[in-house]
């Protein structure tokens, strides 16, 4: 059984992890190989600042939201372990910020000590009225998936930089099961008009003082809205998030908009000493596409597992995603009868 | 034209704050500054300096709500300003966790920190030696930054400062280590006291130790032991930070600190002396209000009749 992942963020790289643990011993071979044109720390995750914290409301994806559940579940129980720091988790509390009442977030039950904001707490920010504090994950993809990168290296998952043209090329060169992993690029191997880049632009600052995230929520600003997200080394300046805007190269005029919102929010931001700016293409979405498609190619045809679409919470949602995949995976070994085969086995 | 010569006998953060205090609110007064020690060789700059108060036996409630009161509200201020990074002053959210529930669930500080609650079981499981804890945000000061930003604050108000050595009150001992996990964003104190995390601006400091009468400055191999088998025991993740150095520094003991004035008879004339140390672990955290209370001490002896005057 031959498993071709195209992508090597933390979509791709916890999908392979998943079906390595789930189906390592019970198929025999089992050959998983990852193709990506980039790798850490050159993806979209490895950008991002790293908060685990979906969308305020799943809008009736309840998948969505248990997905989300699971991945903090999963990275809270890996804190403990002594490979907590070399993963790149860690727990930081913060403040979520909106400008009028609003009901409770889908995530308000998986977050640790979640309430409203005192109204002391809210005077510190002017021009918000009401809000939360939590304690979530922080996740840190240049950390995190260099640590996937080895755990699969070191169970000879192989690893290939090539851009993949299509899925009929991999399927002829032999894959059972394609999984696609490929994020906001995924139009070029399958056209997907819902799938869009919603285009992010960062700072990077010097400023270790700040022990706290703070992200804000404005429901006219389309998710354009300041966000600090402190990581273990720098703190993380946001946001905007531009529809449609394939442009990679970072803007002086969003710089300064995200600059001055942010030193409105946080003041003692103004002695920051700023690092560098950067760029990123959420893989944004309706909601996430994790599904199976069977693709006919002439007289046979070949699985493929569809992961991508996860937008501006990829990180946030990982692991429970990288597992229904790995259910899926189990669907069609069940369906080629090849699982069947290795528990009569036993 | 200054007529009155105020004298304030420490540089620590409790005479630099009672200092300021006086030199900025009373424009006839020429304040000097006179001690023995001055940052960062004070005993608060080893300090983690989280505002966290504890309840003296003998002081009113009242006064001591206040003390603290106008010490977070006024270190909140420097930390909601520009300031803050140069001040040193930030926010910090954390957990004090307790082995067995205290009789004082909810003591006289909870209402002005911020967000003051219990713990839930969901988080109370990462602790599975303590039974009860509670979880809350407060003010993080550190003396390496915040004591020269005050002197600068001092000095511009026209303070003087000398080098000169001064009084000592009983010791508590503390030691502490510095290490680098730059990762760690919440505190953790352990109720009894004796064990804490605190994550600061460049370094976390671990700790502790509560050596009455104990004037070794030394650093004590055996302390160093203890409080990193204590510490990686609440946060298994230090296990893997880089250790910079230890520090010990000398709390100035007292039953309640000592915020009260009398007069001295010096050369036939009454002069006025207002006492304000023995803040123990609390000199940070008290700093602002006992010297607005000492302020206000001065003030009054300035302007009362002197024992002696009356006869």
């Amino acid at each position: 059984m031959r498993v071709c992942i195209i992508g090597a963020g933390v979509i791709g790289l916890s999908t392979a992890q998943s079906i390595y643990q789930h189906f390592h011993s019970r198929i025999s071979p089992l050959t998983i190989e990852v193709y990506a044109d980039v790798f850490t720390p050159l993806t979209t995750s490895d950008g991002a600042a790293g908060l685990w914290q979906p969308y305020l409301y799943d809008k009736g994806n309840v998948q969505e939201t248990k997905w989300n559940k699971e991945t903090f579940d999963y990275l809270l129980s890996c804190l403990s372990s002594p490979d907590s720091v070399k993963m790149g988790i860690f727990l930081q509390s913060g403040y979520s910020l909106c400008s009028e009442t609003a009901p409770d977030p889908s995530y308000k039950d998986a977050v640790l000590g979640f309430r409203q904001l005192t109204k002391r707490e809210l005077d510190m920010f002017p021009g918000y009225s009401f809000g939360w504090f939590n304690t979530a994950l922080m996740i840190e993809g240049k950390t995190y998936l260099p640590w996937l990168m080895d755990w699969l290296k070191q169970r000879n998952v192989k690893f290939h930089q090539r851009k993949i043209g299509s899925f009929k090329e991999l399927a002829d060169s032999g894959a059972d099961v394609i999984i696609n992993c490929s994020g906001v690029r995924s139009g070029d191997l399958q056209p997907d008009p819902e799938l869009q880049p919603a285009r992010g632009q960062i700072i990077k600052v010097d400023a270790p003082w700040i022990k706290h995230w703070i992200t804000t929520h404005n429901i006219s600003s389309k998710g354009n809205s300041a966000y600090i997200i402190p990581g273990s080394r720098l703190v993380t300046v946001g946001g905007v998030f531009q529809v449609g805007n394939w442009n990679l190269q970072n803007s002086s005029v969003d710089h300064k908009n995200i600059w001055e919102a942010a030193c409105k929010l946080e003041p003692s931001l103004q002695h920051a000493r700023i690092v560098e700016d950067w760029t990123g293409l959420r893989p944004a979405r309706s909601k996430v596409r994790l599904e199976r498609e069977t693709i006919r190619s002439g007289p046979t045809s070949f699985e493929v597992i569809h992961n991508y679409g996860h937008g501006g919470f990829g990180l946030t949602i990982h692991r429970g995603c990288a597992e229904e995949a790995a259910r899926l995976f189990g669907q069609i070994l069940e369906q080629k009868v090849l699982l069947a085969h290795s528990k009569s086995r036993l | 034209m200054k007529r009155v010569k105020v004298l304030v006998v420490g540089a620590g953060v409790v005479g630099l704050s009672t200092a300021v205090c006086v030199a900025e609110t009373l424009p006839y007064c020429s304040v000097t500054v006179i001690a023995e020690k001055f940052s960062p060789d004070t005993t608060g700059d080893g300090a983690a300096g989280i505002l966290l108060p504890k309840e003296f036996p003998d002081i009113p409630l009242e006064r001591q709500k206040r003390w603290f009161k106008e010490s977070f509200d006024h270190l909140l201020a420097i930390a909601d300003s520009p300031q803050a990074s140069d001040a040193g002053v930030y926010l910090s959210s954390g957990y004090q966790i307790f082995k067995d529930i205290p009789s004082d669930k909810k003591p006289f500080w909870s209402d002005f920190v911020f967000g003051f609650r219990y713990m839930t079981d969901r988080e109370m499981k990462r602790f599975p030696n303590h039974k009860f804890g509670q979880a809350f945000t407060t003010i993080k000061c550190e003396c390496l930054n915040y004591l020269p930003w005050l002197e600068k604050r001092f000095r511009a108000v026209g303070g003087q400062i000398i080098h000169e050595k001064d009084e000592e009150v009983y010791p508590i001992r503390g030691q502490i280590l510095k290490v680098s996990a730059p990762w760690l964003k919440n505190f953790i104190r352990d109720g009894d006291g004796n064990t804490y995390i605190y994550p600061g601006i460049r370094y976390v400091s671990i700790g502790g130790t509560r050596q009455a009468e104990d004037w070794r400055l030394e650093v004590d191999k055996e302390d160093s032991e203890g409080i990193l088998e204590r510490c990686c025991r609440l946060e298994p993740s230090l296990r893997g930070a880089q250790v910079m150095c230890e520090w010990v520094g000398l709390r100035p003991g007292r039953a309640n600190p000592r915020v009260e004035h009398e007069y001295l008879h010096l050369q036939g004339r009454q002069v006025p002396l207002v006492h304000n140390y023995g803040h123990g672990g609390c000199g940070v955290t008290l700093s602002w209000g006992t010297a607005l209370d000492a302020l206000d001490l001065l003030r009054q002896s300035l302007f009362e009749k002197p024992p002696q005057a009356r006869l």
